[in-house]
């Protein structure tokens, strides 16, 4: 996991395209520091959220590889 | 638009931004990227139960007295909504941005199951195909391409892996709500009563589930970039532009109808198979020493999903590191030389026949997931998620031209007294036929006309030619 995100000032509008070759680069890390009561917060949720989609879909491959090993395992 | 720091900090107003607005999704600092993927998989996770459709088709059948293709008909319309609202719905998707195209996906995805439940214990057949097919259809397309745009802005450094989880989530869906559906018909009854529960229950569940995905998406602030990564790093590969094309543009450029050409061909030759495969397995080794049984029929199907959903991951990262338009030419190149080793094998080795099989079924899954970033590539990020829906009617195409070919061809050489792996030899060639056109459509893919690109704002002179112009090249 990462944080690896540098917002920077937005000067054009919502949707607009910047123009070709003139993307503008983030000004420095905006992101918060380790140890910032936003880091642990996001952690936290990083967890659970990949939990949230991750299980369903742990469930669905168990239930898979168990119809697999029916057929072919015997 | 807001700075990503303001929108947090600022006190909502009655004249501020509703909570669905795009400009109320920009991410405040510290918010990882990381955490998008899971929003993606939320909806297309709950949206892929579409692919389990068939649990409910006996029930229905019985219970309802329907014949198998009325039963198939909520399915069929879904897919084909699904196509629909992609395509016309993608601009609204863009401007609204993606925590409303998850609402809107929640709602109707939702409201679709509701619908059916009182349609299955009101006795309406079509209520279920209104409730599913259409106001579900809708939710299909509209959260199939929700998240696409968002992802490729989050991840410009690896598009295709990103869109990749996205979609692999899709083929994933089944794999959830096969086992889940069949149980709850289990515990409910597969009577009208039990089947309007399974749904009530289905789709008070999805909203829940998707729920999440519309609070968790982010958009990055404007000019948000990875850090160390710019897009003049990227662009020196050839055919990856750094300017924007809109939608409305990129379908009047031959690139587009290339791409079309590329999807449509390399989804009909693995639909063909996937469709089918059941019923082809058994008849290709009917007349050998070890016939395959309908419960090993069964495996071999699944079979075939574990590697659609592989596909789309491993072959979509995978893009990011070759290039688009080669990862294109593995898919339709060697998708064509697996046809013709069944083609010319025949009923001589089934390890041989899985294999190409699972070959086949793991590009047709690369090539759904791979097109986002190959679109991105050739059209930037302005309007990809657009761009991207009105690219989905090829599917709409293909699902009924696969499926056609193979039923068609197979069943009058049953007519015919035919049996065996000449039932299907002609529907392979005609599949490498197809595999072929789309890779010679892939090789014409060259970087966009300027003369399509968009002009940043108060740009007064045409713009510069992309940084991506070497003409053939193929990364």
């Amino acid at each position: 996991m990462t944080t690896d995100r540098d917002p920077a000032p937005a000067d054009s509008g919502p949707g607009r395209p910047s123009a070709p070759g003139e993307i503008p680069l983030a000004p420095g890390d905006g992101s918060a520091g380790g140890g910032s009561p936003d880091t642990g917060r996001y952690t936290t949720l990083m967890v659970l959220a990949w939990a949230w989609v991750g299980l369903p879909f742990a469930y669905g491959v168990y239930e898979l590889f168990q119809k697999l090993t029916q057929l072919f395992g015997g | 638009m807001t700075m990503a720091g303001e929108v947090s900090r600022t006190p909502v107003s009655p004249t501020s931004p509703g909570f669905l607005s795009r400009s109320r999704t920009v991410a405040p600092p510290a918010w990882s990227r990381w955490l998008v993927p899971p929003a993606a998989l939320s909806v297309h996770l709950a949206i892929g139960q579409a692919y389990a459709w068939s649990v409910f088709k006996p029930p229905l059948e019985s219970s309802l007295g329907l014949t198998g293709t009325a039963s198939a008909l909520p399915f069929q319309l879904g897919i084909v909504m699904l196509g629909l609202s992609a395509a016309f719905g993608g601009t609204l998707v863009e401007r609204k941005g993606p925590r409303w195209a998850m609402f809107v996906s929640m709602t109707c995805f939702s409201s679709g199951f509701l619908l059916s439940a009182l349609g299955v214990a009101t006795r309406n057949y079509w209520l279920v195909v209104l409730g599913y097919g259409l106001v579900g259809g809708i939710g299909l397309g509209i959260g199939y391409i929700s998240p696409v745009s968002t992802l490729i802005k989050w991840f410009p450094d690896r598009p295709g892996m990103a869109t990749g989880i996205a979609i692999m989530g899709f083929g994933g869906g089944a794999l959830i709500a096969s086992p889940w559906s069949s149980q709850m018909l289990d515990a409910f009854g597969t009577g009208t009563d039990g089947i309007a529960k399974a749904f009530l229950v289905h789709g008070l569940v999805y909203a829940v589930f998707m729920s999440v995905g519309v609070l968790l998406v982010r958009v990055p602030p404007d000019g948000w970039l990875p850090r160390g990564w710019t897009p003049a790093k990227a662009a020196a590969r050839p055919l990856i532009t750094t300017a924007d094309v809109s939608a409305r543009n990129a379908i009047r450029t031959p690139q587009f109808w290339c791409l079309w050409i590329v999807l449509c061909f390399n989804v009909t030759a693995g639909i063909g198979i996937l469709e089918k495969a059941a019923p082809m397995i058994r008849d290709f080794f009917s007349a050998t020493a070890t016939p395959v049984a309908a419960g090993a029929a069964a495996g071999f199907v699944a079979l075939l999903s574990l590697a659609n959903m592989t596909g789309r991951i491993v072959w979509s990262s995978t893009s990011d590191l070759i290039g688009r338009k080669n990862m294109y030419r593995v898919y339709l190149g060697a998708g064509a030389l697996f046809y013709l080793v069944i083609a010319l094998a025949g009923n001589s080795s089934k390890p041989l026949f899985i294999i190409c099989a699972l070959g086949i079924l793991s590009f047709y899954g690369g090539g759904f997931a791979t097109v986002p970033a190959y679109l991105k590539d050739l059209f930037g990020t302005y309007q990809v998620g657009a761009i991207h829906g009105r690219l989905l009617t090829a599917w709409s195409i293909a699902g009924v031209l696969g499926p056609l070919i193979v039923n068609a061809i197979a069943d009058a050489g049953k007519a015919a007294g035919r049996s065996g792996p000449t039932l299907y030899t002609t529907s392979l060639y005609i599949m490498i036929g197809l595999l072929v056109v789309g890779f010679l459509a892939n090789e014409l893919i060259r970087p966009v006309n300027p003369v399509h690109h968009e002009r940043p704002a108060g740009a007064l002179t045409r713009p510069e030619p992309p940084l991506a112009t070497s003409q053939g090249d193929a990364r």
